[in-house]
């Protein structure tokens, strides 16, 4: 039989005007009806019959590149795509575009354009990626002003969110009324809330993939803006032309110019702020090797004039090497630095001074490749290695103490594959091992078998030396399969499903309504079991077009089940511990819903709605009195929302003006109503029986935005514009919360008070520049 | 903890929050025990007694009356209170250092709005006091937390070995600053066997209040148990760490009372034992 050979066409598609690469781009060869998208870094692989093949590149928001090529011997061929000139242009992801969201196989997965979001109304003008996100369905928060955000029924640690591969122990500034995300150094970013691929892991619930920009090769070039909360400015540019390039951005807020504007003096003399800075460095050793340096460092401040500090960051420093070792391996090898701290106290030479420091570090190492095997089949696998070191307190001045530092090291390995088994099905499939072994030197406590953990019931101390395990989760219950599937109806609509498992080995320590800057993580050990999470997701995708307009619907549901996630005792005191596991108890939690998105990607109108209906529940039964939460029984969580809206619009009305628009409706979050009151020391107290049985009223909110870009002078670089947006437009008092207080100055008298962290209209405007 | 109560609601004002009391109905629930007493070594041994009541009654709590009351010295015996006033029982006892206290009470069926049963605290032992080394006034200039003026002080030593809790308690003209938020408790686990008085462990200032010279001034010093500290901790969150992003949980105030007849039964309040030292002191 004659057998025609087969050769390999790759290399990278980059941003024509920047020289940045482009993630996702398809390129298909439409005849033959075979084709592939671009990596992380740009990168693609494709195998083909010897012979004439013709290429389409196609990316949301440039122009297509079909390009002819003579295939008789393996081809390296790297491209720049063109932006598209007219913006107002219909802008098309075609049907064979394998980046359409009925093609690909990945399922659960949000994902926003920072130019998208730009348009979109902000905070305060603040453009803010973690805030938007919350948008999408499946993702909520407990409320504004709480940290971080949750996926389907996950706590908030419970997120993967890295930056340029970084871990970021904690992603909001301000305590969690803004992300430490610089938006304008985002390019692209990525929500796993299910069917998350093998090579991520370490969480339960989800995977935000932020990759930076890598800083214009081109030329150089600047953007910034100025607004009521802070202001930014990123520059970037070449050293070495397309081969050297370089980018840094940072932001400084200046709230704290307000607080002292109040005549109130128990809040004008405080002192609050938060300043990031964003760095990248890429060096183009040749065509097949390229380096990365990228970091990021972020601080909130905090003080009382200069009688008292606090301030808290992330820290992270990653070093990458994209190698292409053949036109069908793609390597990446990654390093990473990655912390978290605060330190609060009172300055020296005060009669009473002290500095408290707590941190997390984190050192990641790994190797991932993809291996192109053939248009059908891509294979990925890699492996991983992250060492924790914990610092929870260490405390010195007038007084000094210190908790022991905890060492921990998780290595893990994957191998996945995606494959195309027929025209219709496309099945991805995975399995990822990870382990988990903690090291002293430990002092640890013993306590007495049969009871609860409580200091009370130690009964003596196992001494660890350096490097000695301690405890070591190495077994089968550290396999985690992954497994998507999907089935093409037609060209137009497509099923997929997803099973995931998830192991967590590390946890956020937080019993607070939104979680504090002060929060610590603690590894698993011998008293504190890893959390799994096993999760089913079945969707309906399709494309709609009507009248030329095109739409994505998708519909889908998901059951998750979540084992040893961490709960409290009543009336827990997590600050200064060392026996931490005293004031734990393990839980269960379950997760189910669906969620519907409605989406326009292109034309003037962009937008999407979305709705969500789930539920989120904790089941709290330890084995000992006072180890139950509401007598054992299942208890809504607290960021249990049954029905989530979001309706979300941006309008083009012609070059200079763009509008936008979010309404947002959810469920009130559950909270718990005293059933009664009572009296110790003439303290009116209130007794508490039923958590979260009742709920706050019902939520819901405006907010508008308007955008004036001036008309750009032909020959000038330097391009501005206004946003002007209203936060909360019509004014509602959205509940927080209700809390339960006696009244002030008034003995035996009690209130009920609602408590809505925005009690009026928002109003913001910034001012924009690129150059 | 204040510090992070502080700084949430600093950030929410800035975002102009507001807090609105609200109308709501609560449902009436089956009426608990609430019991409220302690043992020093200086004073007569009391317990006020009373039931929990709907939310919003706006009234003192329920007094529960013809219990009786019988304190209990390493597990013996010893004295039988008395009701002096509706809800209010009292013994001219004082206990020792070092010996176990805990008390029954038994409330006669037949009560008006609570079933009758037999209630028992948790055995606890009382812990050893340091003696308070001075109590005496300063000057103080002004600083970010107070205006200038006179502030009393007080310096103790710890005693050494880990584990020693404490609760602070101040009156100024006889007027009692136990507010929720005045309630002071601390562990002796930064500062395990020194002294409040030496060159880098300054004494302690008790009071942030602008005082006037002459002002009388009664500090007490009382050691009590890990259990009681935590329940103290837990009153002063539940009633006056609220209303801000980073309230803690709801959760029951249990103390160290037991319902023997019915275990079921949950009951509130604590029967504290302490060893007290206190001194006067003119601004």
């Amino acid at each position: 039989m004659y057998s025609q050979q087969s050769f390999t066409v790759s290399g990278t598609v980059r941003d024509a005007s920047t020289g940045e690469q482009l993630i996702g781009v398809s390129i298909v060869e439409k005849s033959l009806k075979k084709g592939t998208v671009t990596n992380e870094y740009g990168f693609y692989s494709l195998s083909l019959n010897e012979g004439n093949i013709n290429l389409t590149f196609n990316y949301l928001g440039f122009e297509e590149k079909t390009v002819s090529l003579g295939l008789n011997k393996n081809i390296k061929f790297d491209i720049e795509l063109n932006e598209s000139s007219e913006q107002l242009n219909e802008i098309v992801v075609t049907e064979s575009s394998l980046e359409n969201q009925v093609r690909s196989t990945e399922m659960s997965v949000g994902k926003l354009q920072t130019k998208e979001i730009k348009k979109m109304p902000q905070l305060l003008g603040e453009v803010d990626i973690i805030r938007t996100l919350t948008l999408l369905p499946g993702v909520s928060t407990i409320g504004e002003g709480s940290s971080g955000f949750n996926v389907r029924g996950g706590n908030i640690d419970q997120n993967l969110i890295l930056g340029d591969e970084a871990p970021v122990f904690n992603s909001s500034h301000l305590a969690g009324f803004f992300s430490v995300f610089n938006a304008d150094a985002v390019k692209e970013m990525k929500l796993f809330k299910g069917g998350i691929p093998a090579e991520y892991g370490g969480r339960l619930s989800s995977v935000l993939d932020i990759r930076l920009r890598e800083g214009n090769s081109k030329h150089f070039s600047g953007t910034g803006g100025v607004g009521l909360l802070s202001s930014r400015l990123l520059l970037e540019g070449p050293i070495i032309k397309d081969k050297l390039s370089w980018l840094v951005a940072g932001r400084r807020s200046y709230a704290d110019l307000f607080i002292r504007l109040s005549p109130d003096e128990e809040i004008n003399q405080n002192i609050l702020y938060f300043y990031d800075l964003n760095g990248k460095l890429n060096y183009k050793i040749n065509d097949k090797n390229t380096v990365y340096l990228s970091g990021y460092f972020g601080r909130d401040v905090f003080g009382i004039q200069d009688a008292f500090g606090f301030d808290w960051g992330n820290t992270t420093a990653t070093l990458r090497w994209n190698s292409i070792l053949s036109d069908k391996l793609f390597a990446n090898f990654t390093t990473v630095y990655s912390d978290y701290l605060y330190t609060l106290g009172t300055p020296e030479g005060e009669e009473f001074q002290f500095t408290w420091n707590s941190r997390v570090q984190n050192y990641v190492s790994s190797a991932a490749f993809t291996w192109y095997r053939t248009p059908e089949s891509k294979v990925k696998f890699g492996l991983s290695n992250t060492y924790y070191l914990f610092d929870p307190a260490l405390i010195t001045g007038s007084v000094s103490a210190q908790l022991q530092r905890q060492k921990a090291t998780e290595p893990s390995i994957y191998v996945s594959t995606e494959q195309k088994i027929n025209n219709r099905l496309t099945l991805d499939y995975g399995l990822r091992f990870g382990a988990f072994f903690r090291m002293g030197p430990f002092t640890e406590s013993i306590y007495r078998s049969g009871e609860s953990l409580e200091d009370s019931s130690i009964i003596g101390i196992n001494q660890y030396t350096s490097g000695q395990t301690i405890a070591s989760f190495f077994d089968l219950n550290g396999l985690e399969p992954r497994i998507s599937a999907n089935y093409l109806l037609d060209d137009v609509q497509s099923i997929k499903a997803s099973y995931n498992r998830t192991r967590q080995y590390i946890h956020l320590i937080s019993n607070t309504t939104a979680t504090t800057p002060i929060d610590i993580w603690r590894p698993s050990g011998n008293y504190i079991e890893p959390a799994t999470a096993d999760q089913v997701a079945l969707g309906y995708f399709r494309n709609i077009q009507i009248n030329q307009q095109k739409y994505e619907l998708s519909a889908e549901v998901y059951y998750k089940d979540m084992r040893d996630v961490l709960d409290y005792k009543d009336g827990a005191d997590l600050i200064f511990k060392e026996n931490i596991e005293t004031e734990l108890i393990a839980g269960q939690g379950r997760a189910y819903g669906l969620e519907v998105l409605f989406r326009k990607n292109s034309g003037r109108l962009t937008g999407w709605i979305g709705y969500t209906w789930s539920r989120t529940e904790r089941l709290v039964d330890g084995q000992y009195a006072g180890e139950q939460i509401n007598n054992g029984e299942w208890f809504p969580s607290n960021y249990d929302k049954t029905h989530d809206i979001s309706f979300v619009a941006t309008y083009q009305i012609n070059p200079k003006w763009d509008v936008g628009m979010v309404w947002v409706f959810q469920t009130g979050r559950p909270i718990t109503y005293p059933s009664a009151r009572g009296e110790y020391e003439g303290i009116i107290f209130p007794v508490y029986d039923n958590r979260n049985g009742a709920r706050t009223p019902n939520y819901h909110r405006l907010d508008l935005s308007a955008n004036y870009t001036k008309e750009q002078k032909p020959q000038g670089k330097w391009e501005s514009s206004w946003s002007f947006g209203l936060y909360n437009a019509y004014g509602r008092r959205n509940p927080y919360s209700v809390f339960f207080r006696e009244a002030e100055m008034q003995n035996y008298v009690t209130e009920a008070v609602q408590l809505s962290i925005f009690g009026t209209i928002i109003p913001s405007i910034t001012y924009n520049f690129t150059f | 903890m204040k510090l992070l109560y502080t700084l949430s609601v600093l950030i929410i004002v800035l975002f102009s929050s507001c807090q609105d009391v609200i109308e709501l109905d609560l449902p009436d629930s089956e009426p608990l025990v609430v019991i409220n007493g302690r043992i020093t070594d200086l004073d007569s041994v009391g317990i006020t007694l009373t039931s929990t009541a709907p939310y919003f009654s706006q009234a003192a709590t329920p007094r529960i009356s013809g219990a009786t009351i019988v304190l209990y010295e390493n597990n013996d015996s010893v004295i039988t209170l008395v009701e002096d006033s509706a809800g209010f029982y009292s013994a001219p006892y004082k206990g020792i250092v070092g010996k176990f206290y805990h008390v029954r009470v038994v409330v006669p069926d037949g009560n008006p709005n609570l079933e009758g049963g037999i209630w028992e605290s948790i055995p606890e032992e009382m812990k050893r006091v340091p003696e308070i080394d001075s109590i005496f006034s300063r000057f103080v200039v002004d600083d970010v937390f107070q205006k200038d003026g006179w502030y009393p002080f007080f310096s103790f030593s710890d005693l050494p070995g880990l584990g020693d809790n404490y609760r602070l308690r101040v009156w100024l003209n006889d007027t009692a600053f136990d507010q929720a938020d005045q309630i002071t408790t601390y562990t002796d686990e930064f500062w395990d066997g020194r002294s409040f008085n030496d060159a880098d462990l300054p004494s302690i200032q008790f009071t942030r209040s602008n005082r006037v010279r002459g002002t009388k001034c009664i500090i007490e010093q009382g050691s009590i148990t890990l259990r009681h500290l935590n329940f103290l901790e837990l009153l002063v969150t539940q009633t006056s760490r609220v209303g801000s992003t980073f309230d803690p949980p709801p959760a029951p105030l249990l103390g160290n009372i037991r319902c023997i007849s019915n275990p079921n039964r949950t009951s509130l309040g604590y029967f504290n034992t302490t060893a007290v030292r206190r001194k006067v002191h003119f601004l």
